[in-house]
């Protein structure tokens, strides 16, 4: 999933552990992020969650990228962060059910 | 018996598994603030004194840390929670047992609001910063020892 700041496009994927992720940058789980992102949160911390999301090659320093988030509007931008934590909160797919084992014949 | 020594009780902030909680790396002075105000109750037929009745109790408390980093899980934890908006109430506590406090050392346990009221980069001093708790609810352990 693609993060849109302004005319600059950030191309994300999601941290191997979430949960960990989000208590190294910040000290609170995705859980308790996902309910301050939801509320009218400050440029820093959207970008403080979203850098985990970026490629470490493309990450910006967290000051240029919360400059950023509010020059483009930082509801906007947290919006699209939310999303993200949506995506990667998802349960997998349940796996396909084997078919059962032939019943013996009596 | 013996006096207590201020430097054993030190603040623990809840962590993001309910019920466990993380000492803040750095603390220095800590001061707990229960003001009362009055209700002024008093009448002209009253007489020469004044008549009040307690009003309700404003309870904080403060906090001064050198922050050690990184300590994701005591000073980050605590300045995120401070900046969120709007602001999230968390729990804490204050634990007698120095840095091994333990459960049975919480000597006062309320949720509250944190603020980060100032920090301060002096030219010969570590940096610091003064926290304040608001009570978002009445503390539910509130004792001395």
């Amino acid at each position: 999933m693609t993060v849109k700041i302004g005319r600059k496009a950030y191309d994300t994927r999601k941290p191997q552990d979430l949960d960990a992720a989000m208590i190294a940058a910040t000290g609170c789980n995705a859980a308790e992020i996902a309910g301050m992102l939801a509320g009218s949160p400050l440029a820093g911390l959207v970008a403080q969650v979203l850098l985990p999301f970026i490629a470490a090659a493309d990450r910006p320093d967290h000051a240029a990228l919360a400059t950023a988030i509010e020059a483009a509007g930082k509801d906007v931008v947290a919006a699209q962060v939310a999303a993200l934590f949506g995506e990667a909160a998802a349960p997998l797919p349940p796996a396909p059910t084997p078919p059962l084992p032939p019943v013996p014949a009596k | 018996m013996a006096k207590l020594l201020g430097s054993n009780y030190m603040v623990w902030i809840e962590s993001a598994t309910p019920g466990t909680y993380n000492l803040i790396l750095g603390q220095g002075d800590c001061s707990i603030n229960r003001g009362s105000s009055e209700i002024d109750t008093t009448s002209k037929d009253d007489g020469d004194y004044g008549t009040g009745a307690p009003g309700p109790r404003k309870l904080s408390v403060d906090l001064n840390i050198l922050p050690k980093l990184p300590d994701t899980t005591g000073y980050t934890r605590l300045e995120t929670l401070s900046n969120a908006s709007p602001r999230v109430p968390f729990l804490m506590q204050i634990r007698k047992g120095g840095v091994t406090g333990g459960a049975p050392d919480v000597v006062f346990q309320c949720s509250v609001y944190g603020n980060l009221d100032s920090s301060s980069f002096g030219q010969a001093a570590a940096a610091g910063v003064k926290a304040t708790f608001i009570a978002a609810a009445a503390p539910t352990v509130d004792t001395l020892a």
